[in-house]
């Protein structure tokens, strides 16, 4: 396989003819490629799927991530080589698609008041046996359960809820949301903004809480 | 949530920026960026916004963990072609059942 430049790619993708659909063909063979390794070295919890539907997933994610390359070249900069830019495209979308799958069962609604029974289990897997302590950490779990149910918008904390304390993919939560991964960041960025904030005002500072919790960064 | 995990998101509550990129600005960063780091250029201070994002950000870690690992491949050993990928599957699959479930 020839190996071409960024403006070989950019030319020959761009014009229809003969060279557009040989790039196509190999710009296809790379993404499937990038697919299957993915799924070899990545994903061992799809081992026992038949041979033939692991291909075909790949196949359907290659031709997938071909078309939004292709909707997308101008928003290539060359500041990497294509190849690795149009990798980037398909691992994104494989690795969003694939989560979503193992976890579509989950739901949002299964959630309520699921921060108190995560903060009060910290407390049972941290309780210092010095009383003080155990005091101490068990007022600033009180503290940040009242500022997340107090401060922070119902999305916000089913946000944090399945993101940090049951550690749900990303892609599956901002489905269940209805927002994208983007959003879902500028969610979670918003809800620690407001966190730390509050944490501040209360004069809890991050070297405060890391002693009351015997924490060794 | 286990002790490790509530110390992790303290963590990440603390080291908040008030200005983050998001997950599309630090996708767009992410090709140079793992070829830079696959180079052994000195990025942490280029890139410093970018690692933040990835530090708070499980899908763009993962995204970057993956894209590494095929550029490495392809610079080391070149990347396996089609069959010899979907040959490995075929591997995988052949695993007798009552062996697969006892692992």
């Amino acid at each position: 396989m020839a190996s071409r430049t960024n403006d070989d790619w950019l030319r020959a993708l761009k014009r229809p003819g003969v060279a557009h659909d040989q790039a196509l063909q190999e710009l296809r063979d790379y993404l499937l490629r990038a697919v299957l390794v993915y799924l070899r070295d990545h994903r061992s919890d799809l081992s026992n799927y038949a041979p033939a539907d692991l291909h075909q997933l790949a196949e359907d994610l290659a031709q997938e991530a071909l078309v939004s390359i292709q909707d997308n070249l101008d928003t290539f900069r060359s500041e990497s080589k294509f190849t690795t830019w149009a990798y980037r495209c398909v691992i994104n979308l494989a690795v969003s698609e694939l989560r979503l799958q193992r976890y579509r069962s989950f739901s949002l609604e299964r959630l309520p008041n699921q921060e108190t029974a995560a903060l009060m289990a910290v407390i049972e897997n941290t309780s210092s046996a010095d009383p003080e302590r155990a005091a101490e950490q068990r007022d600033f779990l009180r503290t940040l359960r009242r500022i997340i149910q107090t401060e922070l918008t119902e999305r916000q904390r089913q946000a944090i809820v399945a993101v940090h304390f049951q550690g749900q993919p990303m892609s599956a939560v901002a489905h269940e949301l209805n927002i994208s991964v983007n959003v879902l960041y500028k969610l979670l960025h918003d809800a620690r903004q407001k966190l730390k904030a509050r944490l501040e005002a209360a004069h809890l500072s991050e070297s405060d809480v890391l002693a009351i919790f015997e924490i060794d960064w | 949530m286990n002790y490790d995990t509530f110390a992790d998101w303290i963590h990440e509550i603390y080291s908040t920026q008030a200005v983050e990129l998001d997950c599309d600005q630090t996708q767009a960063l992410l090709p140079a960026y793992a070829e830079g780091r696959l180079a052994g250029r000195q990025l942490d201070s280029q890139y410093k916004h970018l690692q933040t994002h990835l530090s708070h950000c499980s899908h763009c870690q993962d995204v970057y963990q993956v894209l590494y690992h095929v550029l490495e491949l392809e610079v080391t050993e070149g990347l396996p072609e089609v069959a010899e990928l979907l040959a490995a599957f075929g591997t995988l699959a052949a695993v007798p059942e009552p062996l697969a479930v006892a692992l």
